[in-house]
């Protein structure tokens, strides 16, 4: 177990060595620079712009930057931002990762907490009315894109019933409707995916042979189906990981919250290099370690994957 | 003579009761056409879907009005017709800029369309080259590729299209056809990992077929043998890819035009549409509403249309 944790951190690093040179190599390659964006279209006297690219070492070559930058990140030194002048990338993205912090788990509590009790209830009455509604309703729900779900729930208690404020007060009430919209595609995609891998579990012997020696049918479901089913619904919470993760950036700029995916877009059209290579990494990070937990998780489940 | 004849009475004898007695056998094809036709909600999605290919096609003989014309005339947010103050010219209204919302939204049928279908059909193509060289020949270029594909796997696509669209979002490249050959080459460049390692997976499969042995066996070669038997056997897969395939990007497309990192200002997008009006949400919700409702209507649309291809086609899962 121990060595096949190490190694999945092992292989993390070429993946986010990867995404570090593409983000740098794309960065660079746009015409106009970071100063470009200061005020109100206002070009930098070209001595003070020379200073400036002295000070954050832009002056230099483009690969001694990229080593540069390369042995920084090793040594955990993301630089300071180019927007907030003597702050450093690192308190500049934890002034809004709280909020997409806080949205991204609430989001991923709702979806777990509705989709699969929801897929497993849809399994258990299979062809009833209760299985073939909510399987609509998660098709529904997986189908429209979550901004586009945003808007309808903002229309309707922001615009309509005024029931939560469109702008973002930081009131636990703000927080609600992120969260929701956020997490309700990934619920649906876990109850779709529970009601297909139960129904498949439900069919083999070992069902029949629980049932068969008198156990209840509430313990045949829970003790056994469930617990078979769950391996591949575990393996599909890396992806709902990396869609949460990045579902945040647009779930944001519907709901105005501050959060990270708010300081990106920002920092994007600044070209505010530190920052936006902070977030990329950290938002790389999290998909990342999501899908490492899963693989994890999966070997104790299921322990004929285990040592492979 | 009287023997071909014996022989074919025969025959006709033997498929009569083989007729009488037996379902009538279908091939994959003709059967999966079949069950797609009996999936009501795949076939409402699948007419829906065409509905909106006409109306981009059509968009010049359709819509009203010009797209990108501010009428000296119109006020701006003329509302639609169901709410009191509307104009008799304008049917659903008219956007922030005085625009006609009708036309601009017939004609955002055009960038939704173009923007799913022509990247799908770049990294179909391309996705089923790598996959089928890389499965098919083994050794150091499977190797190879699949180490290019995981790493490219590996790059958060969201985070890579929002790069490269702002970093060449006022490059001239960036301006070519109103942005959308940067957004066709952000999804090329991404997709086709997907396609690659699917098609891979099933030449994979199939190679180790004792039909691929035995046409081997007989002398066919390489290029036949991948043309005639490994393709084919891998279409179904690649059919409900592509079904899938098209709504990502149109999804990501007005995810990043909601944005403001999509198409130039000129194009007409809803997803575009729906950032223009967003700022006015207290006030004209219907004109955020509008674009909103297409875009969910034709994912919804795309996903019926794709979960009753997969139904279709894929028998082992239908039990």
């Amino acid at each position: 177990m121990v060595r096949f944790v190490v190694r999945r951190v092992l292989s993390a690093i070429p993946v986010l060595w990867f995404v570090i040179t593409v983000t740098f190599g794309l960065m660079h390659a746009a015409p106009g620079g970071p100063w470009d964006a200061l005020g109100v279209r206002k070009r930098l006297d070209p001595s003070l712009e020379q200073a400036f690219n002295h000070a954050y070492g832009l002056d230099k070559p483009l690969y001694e930057q990229y080593l540069l930058y390369l042995n920084n990140v090793i040594h955990l030194n993301f630089g300071t931002s180019f927007q907030q002048q003597g702050t450093s990338t690192i308190s500049v993205i934890f002034t809004g990762f709280p909020y997409s912090a806080m949205i991204g788990l609430l989001g991923f509590l709702f979806a777990v907490v509705l989709g699969l009790p929801i897929g497993v209830l849809a399994a258990v009455k299979r062809n009833t009315w209760a299985d073939y509604s909510s399987l609509f309703v998660a098709t529904i729900g997986y189908a429209i894109p979550n901004f586009v779900i945003g808007v309808f729930l903002l229309v309707i208690f922001g615009v309509k019933l005024g029931w939560v404020s469109i702008l973002w007060e930081g009131h636990w009430q703000n927080y609600v409707l992120p969260s929701v919209v956020l997490g309700l595609g990934p619920a649906a995609f876990l109850a779709r995916l529970t009601r297909a891998t139960m129904l498949d579990e439900i069919q083999h012997d070992y069902v029949r042979t629980a049932r068969a020696k008198g156990l209840r049918a509430g313990a045949v479901i829970f003790r056994h189906v469930v617990r078979n089913a769950m391996i591949p619904v575990v393996t599909i919470m890396g992806p709902t990981i990396a869609a949460l993760v990045t579902g945040t950036i647009i779930i944001e700029e519907v709901f105005n919250v501050p959060g990270m995916g708010h300081l990106y877009i920002t920092s994007i059209s600044a070209r505010d290099y530190p920052v936006i290579m902070g977030v990329t990494l950290l938002y790389a990070v999290f998909i990342i370690v999501g899908n490492m937990l899963v693989d994890i998780t999966y070997g104790l489940i299921d322990p004929r994957i285990k040592g492979s | 003579m009287a023997d071909t004849r014996n022989v074919d009475t025969e025959a006709r004898q033997r498929s009569t009761v083989e007729n009488v007695f037996r379902p009538k056998t279908r091939g994959l094809w003709s059967d999966a056409w079949r069950r797609l036709r009996q999936n009501r909600a795949a076939t409402a999605g699948a007419i829906y879907i065409v509905l909106i290919c006409l109306f981009a096609l059509l968009a010049p003989f359709i819509a009203p009005d010009n797209p990108n014309f501010a009428s000296p005339t119109a006020q701006t947010f003329t509302p639609p017709f169901w709410i009191a103050g509307h104009d008799p010219r304008y049917l659903l209204g008219t956007d922030e800029l005085a625009r006609d919302e009708l036309s601009r939204l017939i004609y955002g049928a055009r960038v939704s369309m173009a923007v799913g279908v022509i990247p799908t059909v770049i990294i179909t193509i391309i996705g089923t080259i790598v996959g089928l060289s890389a499965g098919w020949a083994g050794g150091w270029i499977d190797d190879l590729m699949m180490r290019l594909v995981d790493a490219v796997y590996a790059f958060p696509a969201f985070l890579f299209f929002i790069v490269l669209a702002t970093v060449f979002r006022d490059t001239q490249f960036g301006h070519l056809l109103g942005g959308l050959v940067l957004l066709f080459t952000a999804f090329a460049v991404v997709g086709w990992t997907d396609m690659a390692r699917l098609v891979r997976s099933q030449v994979l499969n199939v190679k180790q077929r004792d039909y691929i042995e035995a046409s081997r066996a007989i002398g066919a070669s390489p290029w036949r043998i991948v043309l005639k038997h490994v393709l084919p056997n891998s279409l179904a897969p690649i059919i409900i890819a592509i079904a899938f395939s098209v709504p990502t990007y149109i999804l990501a497309e007005a995810s990043l035009s909601f944005l403001g990192l999509g198409v130039q200002a000129s194009v007409p997008s809803w997803g575009e549409m729906v950032f223009d009006s967003f700022p006015a949400i207290l006030s004209q919700s219907e004109f955020v509403l509008m674009p909103s409702i297409l875009i969910a209507t034709i994912m919804i649309a795309f996903t019926f249309l794709g979960d009753g291809l997969r139904d279709a086609l894929d028998p082992r899962l239908t039990k």
